[in-house]
């Protein structure tokens, strides 16, 4: 039974994590809160389900495709409605309310457009469940599980042995001065958005597999940030390890307390953290430069 | 006498890059220093330490005695200490006066209730700030300016409206970071004059981070230089341009400056 | 008639929420999209009051917004000590939003998702002008006071601000404990009006509405997020269809707002007598 609750918790909190990164990957670089973040991870879940079920593509080349999209999808956010903000050097309120913005118009267009029906994915594995020391442990959160160890590993490789990746982190540390280095900073915004879509995306997939889909599946999206807030904002080792924690005790809650008050639960972790740890686990402060 | 500011020993790192280390000075009550050293140096961190921006990683910083490095910026302001920054930072959609105000309201001792029911005590309050502000935007010659938007003023009004407002604040302490910086010739002698009539009107100390030579000799009874995050000199202004360390942080080592010079020779 | 005074009614409602938001988003800077949760809780507050202990409605009012006000002290706290941007906050609140609602769905005496029926009907027209008065005076009183200037200050350079001695944490907690009031009210007023409330009536979408209100009405201003409210309210009602499409434009004003009117409607000003006198004369 504890093994089971550890794996499903696993399985969820992988999926949280990859959430998180993209999130993450965005405040890290801009500083602000990229809200729309959770659309591209509804629109992921759709565009997977268009692949997977109607087109018909094997799933994990679906999965391929489907972070290309979202990917693409995410920069041309970024090109429409952040860019002008943060050329004319916009506060930050004004970018958050631009995501939310952006966030509200896509979830409410998929509601008016495709309607509030759901959607269930076809059986993609040939078995739903595996039989190990005697505990039935789901074959979809071993798969989500080792997609995002995948996935993570890659970014970790990407960012510090490409010239791309390079640049990503030279920008985190000092946007003014890798501009100043030649790093075209347009460009490099542009390849963190991608990034963060290809996440977004990957991410909507799994999600959609695992509670369908429909259009205020948004919320559930919102444990990204929650996610990377209880890692500390800005920090990709806290974004993993917090969607880790939030997926392990939101499950352990639901399988040993009552799943209704998961929610709650997971909340009042949030707000124990932040007591304790103003940061979050692993936030760094940012000292303003006077 | 007790001296008004007093550093001992002070560090500050970033994530592990020492910015300034072992810093220790006196500054008495009425003076006027110079705090001049190459970009990067530390001067402006040092204004952040004394004011609570940052936080010092180890050493003591005393204001009248008392230690003030554990406190919260805001509280330091009300112990005497004001401060103007390098990159202007006024409020800018606000007015100039509004931005005058903002510095009184520390004054201001009506609560809530007073503020909601506009009471006798709170429109008393109120007018007296009121006219504060106006008073000392006569006194810095702003006066025709009063309902202008702060960023509409001209760059030389924009730095003198900040001292005013760091000036609302009543300090004993004044911190001034570059507030010459940008500025033309006649424009460095009418801040120049601006600060000593400021120092002697309103009876202050002042610190000054400035890379004007001319402000500095000018204004400061002595001048202390700092280069990586280091003290490496002392001493009155006249003197202090002949500190072969001085020099050196400027300049570069003999060595090179021979270099220099030879460049130059053979061109 | 009756058509238009429910319109005005509701509209009026949405009002006292925007006023809170307009003194958290519009005058102190910070973002939160959760306080739909305040409204609930206002609402809830006020209508057990009345419906289980009979308790008169301006009691029952009054108990309901401080009620929102202390459960914003309590989650304010941790998340506005660190001092950081809005962030913290906002994504907080965002958990808290759905807390509420699973907390209203299953405690005894909200009596979970049926909610509650056949509360008192109270608001009428009169109470809802009555309400707006009072929170726009106080607003008003607030705001141009040396506590609302702080929050402007704040919203402008927090740096500076704190450099001048305008305490940070004060300043946005006070900010925050204050629109929770006001959402509270606004809570309150909507239960006695409805006569029931259930918790899936206080969704992301209030939160979208009143949000949007205070951006398209103008950052900085309070006329115009009131404005604001009134036409956000008429419009959908007039063009029926527009309904299913509200919330889509919704988003696409905020965003439009922010990329090409930052300033909203009314940024940083306000309709006044004296300002519509002096319009009318220079089109004369």
């Amino acid at each position: 039974m504890f093994l089971q609750t550890l794996v499903t918790g696993l399985g969820i909190g992988s999926i949280y994590a990859l959430m998180a990164m993209g999130y993450c990957l965005v405040f890290s670089i801009l500083n602000f809160s990229n809200f729309a973040h959770g659309a591209m991870i509804m629109i992921g879940a759709y565009v997977g389900y268009l692949f997977c079920s109607i087109i018909g593509i094997p799933f994990f080349l679906s999965i391929i495709i489907t972070a290309v999209i979202t990917g693409i999808l995410s920069v041309i956010n970024e090109r429409l409605a952040y860019r002008s903000l943060r050329e004319r050097n916009a506060p930050s309120l004004y970018l958050i309310i631009t995501a939310m913005g952006i966030s509200i118009m896509l979830e409410n267009l998929v509601y008016s457009t495709i309607g509030s029906n759901f959607y269930a994915y076809p059986r993609v594995f040939s078995k739903n469940y595996l039989e190990i020391f005697s505990s039935t442990i789901g074959l979809i959160d071993i798969y989500s599980f080792f997609v995002s160890i995948i996935c993570i590993i890659l970014l970790h490789l990407f960012l510090n042995n490409s010239k791309i990746g390079m640049a990503i982190r030279a920008g985190v540390a000092d946007p003014i001065a890798t501009s100043l280095m030649g790093a075209n900073f347009n460009v490099l915004i542009r390849n963190v958005f991608f990034l963060s879509g290809i996440f977004a995306g990957i991410s909507g997939v799994f999600m959609g597999l695992r509670y369908m889909v429909y259009p205020q599946m948004g919320w559930i999206t919102n444990k990204a940030y929650i996610a990377a807030v209880i890692g500390g904002l800005g920090s990709l080792p806290g974004a993993i390890i917090g969607g880790f924690i939030l997926g392990i005790i939101e499950t352990i809650v639901s399988v040993y307390i009552s799943s209704v008050v998961r929610d709650v639960f997971s909340f009042s972790m949030l707000i124990l953290i932040l007591l304790l740890k103003p940061l979050g686990l692993f936030g760094i402060k940012y000292e303003e430069k006077m | 006498m007790l001296p008004l500011l007093e550093l001992q020993q002070v560090e500050k790192t970033f994530g592990g890059i020492c910015a300034l280390s072992d810093i220790s000075f006196t500054v008495n009550k009425n003076e006027i220093i110079g705090l001049i050293g190459p970009n990067g140096a530390g001067k402006t961190t040092i204004f952040n330490l004394v004011t609570g921006a940052y936080n010092i990683s180890s050493g003591l910083i005393l204001l009248n005695g008392k230690p003030i490095n554990k406190k919260r910026p805001d509280q330091i302001v009300n112990l005497g200490v004001a401060r103007t920054f390098q990159n202007i930072r006024l409020f800018k959609k606000l007015t100039v006066l509004n931005n005058v105000k903002a510095s009184l309201y520390h004054k201001a001792k009506y609560n809530i209730f007073d503020a909601l029911l506009k009471t006798g005590n709170y429109k008393k309050l109120e007018k007296d700030i009121d006219e504060e502000a106006r008073i000392l935007l006569k006194q810095m010659e702003l006066d025709e300016y009063v309902e202008i938007q702060a960023d509409n003023l001209a760059y030389g009004l924009q730095r003198k409206l900040e001292i005013t407002r760091a000036l609302g604040l009543s300090p004993e302490l004044l911190l001034l970071d570059e507030p010459a910086a940008g500025m033309n010739p006649k424009e460095v002698i009418n801040i120049i004059d601006l600060i000593k009539k400021v120092h002697s009107e309103y009876r202050l100390t002042i610190i000054i981070i400035e890379h004007h030579m001319k402000v500095i000799t000018s204004l400061c009874s002595n001048v202390i230089v700092l280069n990586f995050g280091k003290k490496i000199a002392e001493g009155p202004a006249e003197e202090i341009h002949k500190n072969s360390k001085v020099i050196e942080a400027y300049l570069g080592n003999s060595t090179q400056k021979k270099k220099t010079e030879i460049a130059y020779a053979n061109n | 008639m009756e058509y238009i005074s429910t319109i005005f009614i509701v509209a009026s409602i949405n009002v006292v929420a925007v006023i809170g938001m307009t003194i958290f988003t519009g005058f102190t800077g910070l973002f939160s999209f959760g306080h739909a949760a305040f409204i609930a809780i206002g609402a809830y507050g006020a209508a057990i009051l009345t419906y289980f202990y009979h308790f008169p409605f301006i009691l029952a009012l009054i108990f309901g917004s401080l009620l929102a006000g202390l459960i914003s002290l309590l989650v304010g706290y941790p998340t506005i000590k660190g001092n950081l941007g809005s962030d913290y906050l906002a994504v907080a609140l965002l958990g808290f939003g759905e807390a509420v609602r699973v907390i209203l769905e299953n405690l005894k005496i909200t009596q979970g998702a049926r909610g509650l029926p056949g509360i008192r009907i109270c608001c009428t027209v009169p109470v809802v002008i009555i309400a707006i008065i009072i929170s726009v005076l106080i607003a008003r009183n607030l705001i141009y006071s040396k506590y609302g200037r702080r929050m402007v200050e704040v919203r402008e350079d927090a740096v500076a601000a704190e450099m001048l001695g305008v305490p940070l944490f004060k300043t946005k907690y006070f900010s925050f404990f204050i629109s929770a009031i006001f959402c509270g009210l606004s809570g309150g007023l909507f239960a006695h009006y409805y006569g029931f409330i259930q918790p899936a009536m206080f969704t992301l979408e209030q939160s979208t509405q009143i949000l949007t209100s205070v951006v398209c009405g103008g950052i900085g201003s309070i006329t115009g997020p009131i404005v604001a409210t009134y036409i956000f309210v008429f419009i959908p009602e007039v063009f029926r269809f527009a309904k299913l499409w509200r919330l889509v434009f919704y988003g696409a004003a905020l965003v439009l707002t922010m990329i090409f009117r930052p300033s909203g409607l009314m940024g940083y000003k306000e309709i006044g007598f004296h300002s519509l006198v002096a319009k009318i004369k220079r089109v004369e």
